[in-house]
């Protein structure tokens, strides 16, 4: 926390609002980026995580709210704050009829960087994605894994202060993920704020120095890992598996004590249990067993970050 | 707006043509092929009719006899004309059955005393057999020779004064003086001037450049006496139509740069909307010139002379102005690449078939002539067909040139202004 509070706020998200009809897509997010931080945005599929990113790239106006990159108005000054922006998209858009090198030079040339400086910037990001031995290749020849590599690395050749990436591990295979993560953090390790969208758990805890989870648009909570985890306390989120009605069922788990019913129904029980009972989740189960509840699978986990989405949303992430 | 983004897209596009040619090539090579199977299917070289070939039958032997051959000899008439003397009477039906074998279009048989009968203004008769197994060319020979028999009977009334003093001449036993030759031959010569158009009558030259303009909503008539290819016919049209298709594959980069996502990658980084636009639109004017000038050289090629390069220059800038105009207009209307395709395609099929780059002017029906000026297509194909088969110069096409520049510059504005806010909704 200490560390966190010496750092220059670099983004700054105030009150963001983006509607598409009737349906609000991000409800008043409001959240703050340092410099050398990795912010996520955790949340499932549809929760608002790619409009947000959108708005903060640019390509979308918020119906009301507020943005600033390192204090400039994205509104007033677009241009300024995107010449300082590294973008990540979710899709691979790169130019597959080019090589890897001449799609490094491209963007590097658009974003200003020229001469020896560019060279450098192109030989450097190609190394950092592993890319140097494929690098005059067609890209339309390189694997999935590759692409997601040079996608990232064409948002980061020209070095920037802020990084935006959304989504970028989607599909790949795990040492291509486990690459980009390194990258990710050895970027975070070098000044640069970035924000970075997922829908996976054990990337948020494995790579995010923040985390704020989002779902139908709302930021339902922020902070550390450590800080989240708080949140559920000492918590375990049981999950019984059987043939019983979700009704009955649930009135038999809230008869125990300390326990929050979660999620009931068809076939399926989850709550929360260990805050008011010494007897935690195990001592429980026995318990349940002699109410004639007819279990045939029963999940015990430890408190985590799905255990908190699943106590702030009555649904898992996963779902 | 950065010129230096503008360049570096532009080279970006051009090096993803580049690494992958395919649809490019085959919009370039459709005008020469098709034009080329024109030339192939209709006369791969220059567009002569047919010679008629024709048996000439010769019972008179007289003055009369010598002037029909003769007529036939002569060089207008013997690029059309290919006789040979026979004798009916003495090869009897060989004679007739050459016409089929040979492949002859006609016996014209002059019966004796042909010469004596002209001579005296008395009637006499051609007698023309024609191949049945033939359509055109022995109507041809008919023709031609009707005209003959018109010509001469014509002749033998109003020359009477020269022909009588033929008579004479011919039948004198001693040779003519060189006075009296000269008399008839001055009488004759003049008589050969007022009656050159009935010997070579137009009818010929007509059916030789059915191909040809013949007077067009400019008002000028094509120069009928000049051989012209199918191919470089044909070309034109084809290509402005194969330029209008290949301003379309650039522009419609757009919205497959959109649907890919480099289109929102761009726009994310600090590359503004116009810039983005600008480049492609400068891209398809690259590809178009550069498919106008193979185009060109394929033509000189072809024509074996030069095109009035001022023309050529203003008339190709004007029309690849025109191309990215229509395609911007076109993806700036159009929801998604798939539909701008759609919209494009039938488009240029209808401003081609009604600006006669397909088919002759002529040969459409007069309420599509009427519209013809209406399509871009017909003043790029109409301004083409002026340089490379009229030998026009910049001066002749500066109507082309002009229309083309002002609907280019007016379709690239409104293009332009569809696009971006195209652009800018498709970025989100």
């Amino acid at each position: 926390m200490e560390l966190h509070d010496t750092r220059r706020t670099v983004i700054r998200v105030e009150g963001l609002v983006k509607r598409f009809g009737e349906i609000r897509a991000v409800d008043g997010v409001s959240f703050e980026v340092r410099d050398g931080e990795i912010y996520g945005l955790l949340g499932p599929n549809g929760a608002g995580k790619t409009t947000t990113f959108s708005m903060l790239a640019g390509l979308l106006a918020p119906d009301s709210g507020r943005v600033t990159v390192g204090g400039v108005d994205l509104a007033s000054n677009p241009v300024a704050v995107k010449r300082g922006l590294g973008i990540v998209p979710q899709e691979v858009a790169v130019y597959e009829e080019l090589t890897a090198r001449e799609n490094l030079r491209l963007w590097a040339g658009l974003y200003g960087m020229s001469g020896a400086a560019l060279d450098r910037a192109v030989d450097r990001a190609l190394d950092e994605v592993g890319l140097a031995g494929r690098a005059k290749e067609p890209v339309e020849r390189f694997s999935g894994g590759m692409k997601r590599r040079l996608n990232l690395s064409l948002g980061l050749v020209h070095g920037p202060k802020v990084v935006l990436l959304d989504e970028p591990t989607v599909g790949i295979d795990p040492q291509a993920r486990v690459n980009i993560l390194d990258v990710v953090r050895r970027t975070a390790d070098g000044g640069a704020a970035v924000l970075y969208t997922t829908h996976y758990l054990e990337e948020a805890e494995r790579l995010c120095d923040r985390i704020g989870i989002v779902d139908h648009g709302k930021l339902l909570a922020e902070g550390t890992l450590a800080e989240l985890k708080a949140l559920v306390a000492e918590e375990e989120v049981v999950t019984l598996f059987g043939r019983f009605e979700p009704a009955a069922a649930r009135a038999e788990v809230e008869r125990l004590p300390g326990v929050r019913v979660l999620i009931a129904d068809e076939g399926r029980v989850a709550f929360s249990a260990g805050g008011g009972d010494d007897r935690g989740a195990a001592g429980l189960l026995g318990e349940i067993y002699n109410r004639g509840l007819s279990i045939d699978r029963v999940s015990i986990e430890p408190p985590s970050l799905n255990g908190l989405f699943l106590k702030l949303t009555g649904r898992e992430l996963r779902d | 707006m950065s010129v230096r983004q503008v360049g570096l897209l532009v080279r970006k596009d051009l090096r993803r043509r580049v690494r992958s040619p395919l649809s490019t090539l085959i919009i370039l090579a459709f005008p020469l092929v098709l034009s080329g199977i024109m030339a192939l299917a209709f006369g791969a070289g220059e567009t002569r009719a047919p010679k008629v070939r024709l048996l000439l039958d010769d019972q008179d032997g007289g003055l009369a006899g010598t002037l029909i051959s003769s007529a036939f000899s002569r060089p207008e008439a013997a690029e059309y004309f290919e006789v040979e003397r026979v004798d009916v009477e003495k090869t009897g039906p060989d004679a007739l059955a050459r016409l089929e074998k040979d492949g002859f279009s006609a016996i014209l048989r002059l019966p004796a005393g042909l010469t004596d009968a002209l001579l005296d203004g008395r009637p006499a008769t051609l007698e023309l057999v024609r191949n049945p197994s033939q359509s055109i060319l022995p109507e041809v020979a008919e023709q031609v020779t009707d005209i003959l028999a018109e010509a001469l009977s014509s002749t033998a009334y109003t020359l009477q004064g020269p022909l009588a003093g033929l008579r004479p001449l011919l039948d004198a036993d001693q040779g003519p003086s060189d006075q009296d030759v000269a008399a008839v031959a001055v009488a004759a010569n003049q008589w050969a001037s007022r009656s050159s158009r009935y010997l070579f009558p137009p009818a010929i030259t007509l059916s030789t450049v059915q191909l040809e303009k013949t007077g067009g909503p400019s008002g000028r008539v094509a120069g009928a006496s000049r051989p012209t290819s199918v191919f470089l016919f044909v070309l034109p049209g084809v290509a402005v139509f194969a330029l209008f298709t290949l301003g379309d594959q650039v522009m419609r980069d757009l919205l497959t740069e959109k649907h890919k996502g480099t289109l929102r990658r761009l726009l994310a980084g600090p590359v503004g909307t116009g810039t983005v636009i600008v480049a492609k639109a400068v891209t398809a004017a690259v590809i178009s010139l550069a498919a106008l000038l193979i185009l060109a050289a394929v033509a000189g090629l072809a024509s074996r002379r030069g095109v009035d390069p001022a023309g050529f220059v203003m008339l190709s800038l004007c029309l690849v102005l025109a191309v990215t105009g229509l395609a911007s207009t076109v993806y700036g209307l159009a929801k998604d690449d798939r539909q701008g395709s759609t919209i494009g395609s039938v488009l240029y099929l209808v401003l081609a078939f009604s600006g006669g780059s397909f088919l002759p002017l002529d040969s459409l029906p007069a309420a599509m002539r009427a519209v013809s000026p209406f399509s871009l297509f017909y003043w790029g194909t109409e301004g083409y067909k002026e340089l490379l088969l009229e030998n026009a110069g910049l001066r002749e096409v500066l109507p082309n040139v002009g229309i083309l520049a002002a609907t280019g510059v007016v379709l690239l504005a409104l293009g332009g202004v569809l696009l971006r806010r195209r652009v800018q909704r498709g970025a989100a």
